[in-house]
């Protein structure tokens, strides 16, 4: 009985891990949306959208690798976007 | 500090006249004057006739004046931050920083954010004086450095929730993941978060500006217009501009009072109506020149009421 217990109990910690997961892989592509588009926000001036005065972009661009990393490794992917959907949906 | 006086105007309609009348009379009646020009077309040597010179030069007695060099603000503005990019971006040693300033320094809206830049200076290094002076450039560009600090706040608001929501997000991938899923030095709180210290120091920053820019007892700003058509159409706007920032005028000067007669001409009563209940100040065209002692005499009048 102990034996099937703990054998019920380790399928469900396996779909909790799963479960929670999952969940952190939707949140991760949600932030590394959020950390692009926070760039692209900052520095829409360059592909010719309104962007903040250049007093604020300036001063935040010493702190920004991360952000510019993000945003430019998505544009070098723009031309695969359904990989990128696909890859949302978990296909 | 008891007051900063803005000298504000269509472009030659006599600023900086009464930019150094106004200076001339306070620091004749004792008081410590800094008089600035912030126009990148500046002419406040020309005026006072005396030569013309890099820095701050007293002029008189308890009286400093300087033309603000542009140029020199936005390399100083653009250097720092490169230098901040070269301490930070240390793998990045092979990119031409330098040859950045070039580009950047023809970015649009540069000039607004230089000029606010070297006017934060200006309060701050000269602060101990009783009063400062500024002698703005032609509307356009002195109502885009008047509202660089309001539309400042207003991105920073914004920029602020974006990445609160980030750092969110950030902190809950890493109490499920461990402290290594983010990689080394990415913050998750906004006390650690390098980009949201500085737009709270942005903010900050803006925030006295717009605050100094509203307070009608520590500002006054000084509409300087002729009778003219075009200047008293372009002062309508200012006017109304300055309403929609809730910045106040203080006085009206209508300057080369009789220089335009006849159609073109707008009548006293009709400026008088049409900006009240702020006063207006009538100052005569003198023609030539003015030396001192006539720039003191043009001023006579309206700069006791200011003090």
């Amino acid at each position: 009985m102990s034996d099937r217990w703990s054998r019920l109990l380790g399928v469900l910690k396996a779909f909790s891990q799963g479960f929670r997961e999952r969940a952190v892989d939707t949140i991760e592509k949600e932030l590394s949306e959020m950390e692009g588009s926070f760039a692209l926000l900052l520095y829409s001036s360059l592909v010719g959208l309104p962007s903040p005065p250049p007093l604020v972009g300036l001063s935040l661009l010493p702190y920004m690798e991360r952000e510019i990393s993000i945003m430019l490794a998505k544009s070098r992917h723009l031309d695969d976007i359904w990989a990128l959907w696909a890859d949302l949906a978990d296909l | 500090m008891r007051r900063v006086f803005f000298l504000l105007g269509k472009g030659g309609v006599g600023k900086t006249t009464s930019a150094a009348s106004l200076a001339l009379n306070l620091s004749r009646k004792g008081f410590s004057v800094f008089w600035a020009s912030i126009d990148p077309a500046h002419n406040l040597w020309d005026v006072l006739g005396m030569e013309e010179e890099g820095g701050v030069k007293r002029v008189e007695g308890r009286l400093w004046a300087q033309e603000v060099d542009l140029e020199a603000y936005i390399r100083r503005f653009l250097g720092e931050t490169t230098q901040r990019m070269k301490e930070l971006y240390r793998h990045l040693q092979i990119l031409n920083l330098e040859g950045m300033l070039d580009v950047l320094r023809y970015s649009p809206g540069m000039e607004e954010s230089a000029l606010l830049f070297a006017l934060k200076e200006i309060l701050e290094v000269h602060g101990d004086k009783d009063y400062l002076v500024i002698d703005t450039p032609p509307t356009g560009l002195t109502l885009k450095i008047f509202s660089l600090p309001f539309s400042i706040l207003l991105w920073i608001d914004q920029l602020k929730k974006w990445r609160e929501r980030i750092l969110d997000r950030r902190a809950v991938v890493r109490s499920i993941k461990g402290e290594k899923a983010l990689g080394e030095g990415v913050a998750c709180e906004k006390g650690e978060d390098s980009i949201y210290r500085e737009l709270e120091r942005q903010e900050r920053e803006a925030g006295v500006m717009a605050e100094l820019l509203r307070d009608g007892d520590r500002v006054a700003n000084i509409l300087v217009m002729n009778q003219d058509r075009l200047s008293f159409m372009e002062s309508q706007r200012i006017k109304v501009f300055l309403e929609r920032m809730e910045i106040p005028i203080h006085l009206i000067l209508l300057n080369k009072f009789g220089l335009v007669r006849g159609r073109e001409g707008v009548e006293e009563g009709r400026v008088r109506e049409t900006f009240s209940p702020v006063p207006v100040r009538v100052l005569p065209f003198v023609e030539g020149a003015l030396g001192k002692e006539e720039l003191l005499l043009l001023g006579r009048d309206w700069v006791e009421e200011l003090v």
